[in-house]
């Protein structure tokens, strides 16, 4: 008896393009909420990591996700196809609903809560590792609320969404030259920060 | 615990590096929020379409309901122009035109005048009058009364009394405002309402309501609505005090439609038909009577606002300003006020000119063009000449921005609501406001000055990095500017006090070259 190899066609493979996904999107409305959530399924870590560092906050970094991906649903059918790399544009969509989200908040600076990072890094804890990267994270983000919402930006973008500084500069409406020296100057107050932290903690112990 | 050595770039490198890891977000919690994201939009779709249906059906029923009404005005028009006169009840008719006629009297010691365009009505001590005005109004004039008809069309009337008392009686089912009552100091108008005004120089002007609403104007332009069973009274000193019913009958104001002395009771609910002395009212000799009419009372309400205006008389102004008029004498009226707020034939104080411009920019008759013309008149009135304070002026700015949103003028106004942010001292809202205006008129002509002035704020509140890249992006963007000498200075002097050396370099000779003999040129050599 032969059996029959059943493979499951799919339909989003891997090496799909993203503006492919939205290419059917427009061709094929029966498909709409699959290519949606296929986007949505590729993406969203990346939304919501780019949240989390500026907020410093899982919950506001969740629910600007969700916004971001409602505008996403809202201007596929309008937005030019191939004119830049989707992940440019969802990160420029992402920076801008950031910086609204922003000027609505209160405060300034936030200090970290541990339990969020115990929250997301439960997988690390019981590991030395585990432990150095659960501090080094606690730090970073520390001293990232410590900077100007631009500076915070600016590094977001080159170390979580790993853009070049040419499409930093186009997303933050900002000449190349000043993005780069943007990015330098944070890093050094960055390192400067985390080394002043580190000298006061153990001054304290 | 290691120490990090702040010198150890390698150590910062890889703690960056560590520090800035993506976080794992499990496919549980994607799939949450994927489910979240869709419904969502799904929920925003329905509620567009929603939005849409409704739309569209609202316009439907709307058509629908203007159709209906215009066939019945049409229907009840012909009806009218053919229907015989079989319910006049009028005991004795002295009609003086097509809207007005005396229905009763007590006695003959009344007189009735016409003079020029006003027809004023006055009574004795031992007389009362029983006015028909328009087709749906009855007017009882009592004793010592004397009354002004300033204005009668199918729907609307004015009338002013100086002194005396009135009672009036509107018939019902009329929506729009039917008649308005203007005394020394207050105004009042009804909405479909039987009611009784009085006026005089001691007491000041009052209205008790019987049945329906009338609305109060005072002399200051407060507006009061005032229902069934109320007194409301104001002075002549401008206090303003609600009277209760039981006061009111003290002061003799109750049953005044049963307090009247006509021979034969008056039925209020018969349908009284006003007639011209020929007694023919049909086609088109009635037609063109009444619209002759209507044109005499639109020139009448024309020459009382150029009376009011030249009096100083703005509460008059604001009753005759509530009559509906035609394009045209609306247009005239604009004028008016604008050849005497200019002061083209008349001396007017400051105060009176803003009077006017306020009542220029916020009455409906004039349209959106003219209107927004005076309040951008008006606010420059308010900055040049009433030495307005910062504070209101951007109140009164504001306002203009938000009622006229896509006016010719707000670009201005934007201009100006940022120059008085500025002079507030209001960093952060400056900033905001800039911000905007540089992002919704990316090619005005006041982007030179916005530009600089953005970067101005931001060095002088000490965000010295985002002053810098500000400079930057003004001297990208304006290459002819006319501060961009100022600009490549403070390039020069930010760089330098932020100890960017090649910046600093590059500004420097940047600055040397375009401005070889420019102000600051000795400082900027002397600094390394």
């Amino acid at each position: 008896m032969q059996c029959r190899d059943k493979r499951r066609v799919e339909l989003f493979p891997v090496s799909m393009d993203d503006w492919d996904i939205v290419k059917m999107l427009r061709t094929t409305p029966e498909n709409r909420n699959r290519c949606l959530s296929e986007l949505i399924k590729r993406h969203y870590a990346l939304v919501v990591n780019i949240g989390f560092r500026f907020f410093s906050d899982r919950q506001i970094a969740e629910d600007m996700a969700q916004e971001v991906f409602l505008k996403v649903h809202n201007t596929l059918e309008r937005v030019s196809v191939g004119k830049q790399p989707f992940i440019n544009w969802l990160c420029r969509i992402t920076t801008n609903t950031c910086r609204s989200w922003y000027r609505r908040q209160a405060s300034e600076s936030r200090a970290l809560d541990e339990k969020k990072i115990d929250f997301w890094h439960s997988a690390y804890e019981n590991t030395d590792r585990g432990q150095e990267d659960r501090d080094a994270i606690f730090h970073v983000n520390n001293t990232l609320q410590k900077l100007s919402p631009k500076e915070r930006m600016s590094l977001i973008l080159t170390y979580i969404a790993e853009l070049p500084t040419s499409e930093i500069a186009a997303i933050m409406n900002l000449p190349e030259y000043s993005v780069r020296r943007l990015v330098n100057r944070s890093e050094e107050a960055m390192r400067k920060q985390l080394a002043q932290q580190r000298l006061e903690k153990y001054a304290l112990v | 615990m290691r120490l990090y050595d702040y010198d150890d770039e390698s150590e910062m490198d890889r703690l960056l590096n560590r520090g800035f890891g993506r976080l794992p977000i499990d496919d549980e919690c994607i799939a949450d929020a994927t489910e979240k994201i869709l419904l969502r939009a799904m929920k925003q779709n329905v509620s567009k379409c929603r939005n849409v249906v409704s739309f569209k059906l609202r316009h439907l029923y709307a058509i629908a309901a203007s159709l209906l009404i215009a066939a019945t005005a049409v229907t009840v028009f012909i009806r009218h122009m053919n229907e015989p006169d079989i319910k006049s009840s009028v005991i004795s008719t002295i009609p003086v035109d097509n809207s007005v006629a005396v229905i009763a009297s007590t006695t003959s010691n009344f007189d009735t005048t016409a003079c020029g365009r006003e027809n004023v009505y006055s009574t004795t001590d031992q007389s009362q009058l029983l006015l028909g005005i328009g087709s749906r109004t009855r007017t009882v004039i009592f004793e010592k009364t004397t009354l002004k008809v300033l204005r009668v069309n199918i729907s609307t009337a004015a009338v002013k009394i100086d002194h005396g008392m009135i009672a009036v009686d509107v018939k019902k089912n009329t929506k729009d405002d039917s008649i308005t009552i203007i005394t020394p100091y207050a105004n009042f108008t009804n909405v479909g309402t039987r009611f009784s005004v009085f006026a005089d120089s001691v007491h000041g002007a009052g209205v008790e309501v019987f049945s329906g609403t009338v609305r109060a104007t005072d002399r200051e332009g407060n507006a009061y609505l005032i229902h069934a069973g109320s007194v409301w009274r104001s002075t002549n000193a401008g206090v303003v005090t609600n009277l209760t019913r039981s006061v009111a009958e003290v002061e003799h104001l109750a049953n005044v439609f049963e307090a009247n002395k006509f021979k034969e009771p008056v039925d209020w609910n018969l349908d009284y038909k006003i007639q011209s002395s020929d007694s023919v009212t049909k086609g088109n000799k009635g037609k063109r009577r009444r619209e002759e009419s209507a044109e005499v009372s639109e020139l009448f309400v024309v020459d009382q606002v150029r009376n009011a205006i030249s009096e100083s008389c703005y509460t008059v102004l604001d009753s005759l300003l509530m009559v509906t008029l035609d394009r045209s004498y609306a247009d005239t009226i604009y004028d008016i006020m604008l050849s005497a707020a200019d002061r083209k034939h008349m001396k007017m104080h400051y105060s009176e000119e803003e009077q006017l411009r306020s009542r220029m920019a916020n009455c409906d008759l004039f349209s959106v063009r003219k209107r927004e013309a005076a309040s951008a008149a008006l606010l420059l009135l308010h900055k040049k000449y009433l030495r307005t304070p910062p504070a209101t002026l951007l109140a009164l700015v504001r306002i203009h921005r938000e009622t006229f949103v896509d006016g010719t003028f707000n670009e201005d106004m934007g201009a100006e609501e940022a120059a008085i942010l500025t002079k507030l001292g209001l960093y952060h809202e400056t900033i905001e406001c800039l911000e905007f205006l540089l992002k919704k008129y990316p090619k005005s002509s006041h982007g030179d000055y916005w530009r600089y002035t953005y970067a101005t704020m931001l060095r002088e509140h000490g965000d010295k990095v985002e002053a810098l890249d500000a400079y930057e992006m003004y001297i990208l963007n304006h290459p002819r500017g006319a501060y961009l000498e100022d600009a490549m200075y403070w390039t020069v002097d930010l760089s330098h006090s932020l100890r960017l050396r090649k910046e600093h370099l590059r500004a420097k000779n940047r600055y040397l070259q375009s401005y070889p003999s420019g102000r600051w040129v000795e400082e900027i050599k002397v600094s390394r």
